[in-house]
């Protein structure tokens, strides 16, 4: 559905890619990084907002470059704020987006608004979880084969979170759309994503399924003499103790003496930012 | 490019704009008649009517605080760049054409009371020039909301200031440099014309 080969991109102070990714038909994909690394460029990137230096992106087999408006008209875009005409009603911009969108299904808008209750008024006037809920609510409403959320959910409250995180599931349930969405609210994608890419100041640490992440990361603890030796991703020691991210098989882990839990979202990002560091205790 | 039309169109019409601009322009024309009466003679009314008719529709058809839907929604839509910037454009020209009507009308209207009336040479130096503040006003599709904004406001003050103070003068120098208007009128289409090729090559190639 997606391929992406060797994207860069340069600013003055940042550099993403080289980026290599596939996101395969039928899954949620969560893209998470912390702020800065690179999430949203990649993502105005695949949507085109932003050209590229270098590498190919190709969508349902095509390239911008041939077929910019059939690759768009299957893509269900959320930017992070609200990007529509604010002095708009609901109703008024659904009329605009229809005019777009040959596809668009009227009948699902108008059970998606209901369900979500969102009110008639100017999109300016609604507040911002409505206005995202709202931005979610068109990305779903004209038969999409991807949608691309960019931090799609932050500023939402937990139930209505909740409600679109079961939506985005949904979606993903006939087995030919996709959802690729960008977040660092790690929670929300333990809980629908299935496959995770890794973004870590502009390159793709990983790009794999969630049970990959849960058999290959872990936190191990234990007293800093014993695993001084231990190879980890990031560490942070107090005084005698130390805790740190473990890549790869436990089993080679028999016989020292540290605890070993499996590693969250969270935990992976904290650690892969952090490094190593060292903590007094107070 | 007629889809997309087609979308600036109902957009127009959903955001209540065009009644809005028709009543901006009245108030518009009435003010300036009231601060300027005495400068809207002959040379300058076919002028500055046919400019401020545009740049001031501009203002209020596509003014959209901070939102940049030619940054941020419309590129996101199934529309290519390069239907969105010509789409956008060719309804900019559209509404710049009516412009110079409408000027050329009340020009005519006018005449009896106010000599307005202007000469071939008027009218080509006029809508060259309000042409080429149509091109001008155009980068603001290129940037931040706020400084667009600035643009447009300072375009039109700016053009509307220099026709009302020395507007008479400018326009008797260039009618006796270039009679017909021919020469002027010309240079300024081909100007506006290489504004727009290039705002295009830019859009078409910038990070939205």
């Amino acid at each position: 559905m997606l391929q992406i080969r060797g994207i860069e991109k340069s600013y003055p102070k940042f550099h993403l890619g080289p980026v290599d990714m596939t996101q395969p038909e039928g899954y949620i994909m969560g893209l998470v990084g912390e702020n800065g690394a690179g999430k949203s460029t990649l993502i105005y990137t695949i949507m085109d907002l932003l050209p590229p230096e270098s590498g190919v992106i190709e969508l349902f087999g095509r390239s911008y470059r041939r077929d910019e408006i059939a690759i768009k008209q299957q893509i269900g875009f959320v930017y992070e704020d609200n990007c529509f005409y604010d002095n708009l009603t609901p109703s008024a911009m659904a009329r605009l987006l229809r005019l777009s969108y040959p596809n668009w299904d009227d009948a699902n808008y108008q059970r998606l608004m209901k369900q979500f209750g969102i009110q008639e008024k100017p999109l300016r006037k609604l507040s911002k979880g409505q206005k995202a809920t709202y931005a979610f609510i068109t990305a779903l409403s004209h038969r999409a084969r991807l949608l691309i959320l960019d931090e799609p959910t932050s500023g939402l409250d937990p139930i209505v979170r909740r409600e679109l995180l079961d939506e985005l599931r949904r979606y993903v349930e006939p087995g030919d759309r996709s959802v690729l969405f960008s977040t660092h609210i790690t929670s929300d994608l333990e809980q629908v994503a299935d496959l995770i890419t890794f973004i870590h100041h502009g390159r793709v640490l990983f790009s794999t399924d969630v049970e990959d992440i849960r058999e290959h990361y872990h936190i191990v603890k234990g007293r800093a003499d014993g695993m001084a030796s231990l190879e980890l991703l990031g560490r942070q020691t107090k005084q005698t103790h130390v805790q740190g991210l473990y890549q790869g098989d436990i089993s080679r882990l028999d016989g020292w003496d540290i605890s070993i839990e499996p590693a969250t979202l969270e935990d992976i990002m904290y650690f892969m930012k952090r490094g190593d560091q060292d903590e007094a205790l107070s | 490019m007629k889809h997309f039309l087609r979308l600036e169109w109902q957009t127009l019409k959903e955001k209540n704009v065009l009644l809005k601009a028709v009543g901006y322009l009245l108030f518009y024309g009435v003010a300036l008649f009231m601060i300027a009466g005495k400068q809207l003679r002959g040379l300058t009314f076919f002028p500055i009517v046919a400019t401020i008719s545009s740049l001031s529709s501009f203002t209020i058809l596509f003014e959209d605080g901070k939102q940049m839907p030619m940054r941020r929604l419309l590129p996101s839509l199934p529309f290519s760049r390069r239907d969105i910037y010509r789409g956008r454009t060719l309804l900019k020209l559209m509404i710049w054409g009516s412009g110079v009507g409408l000027a050329l009308l009340l020009s005519g209207l006018m005449h009896p009371v106010m000599d307005t009336w202007p000469t071939a040479a008027t009218i080509l130096i006029g809508s060259g020039i309000s042409l080429f503040g149509l091109s001008l006003e155009h980068w603001s599709i290129q940037l931040p909301a706020t400084a667009g904004i600035a643009l447009r406001g300072g375009l039109l003050g700016g053009l509307l200031g220099l026709m009302i103070g020395t507007g008479g003068a400018i326009f008797n120098s260039l009618s006796r440099i270039d009679p017909q208007g021919f020469y002027f009128g010309l240079g300024a289409i081909v100007l506006a014309g290489l504004s727009l090729w290039l705002n295009q090559i830019v859009y078409l190639r910038r990070a939205l």
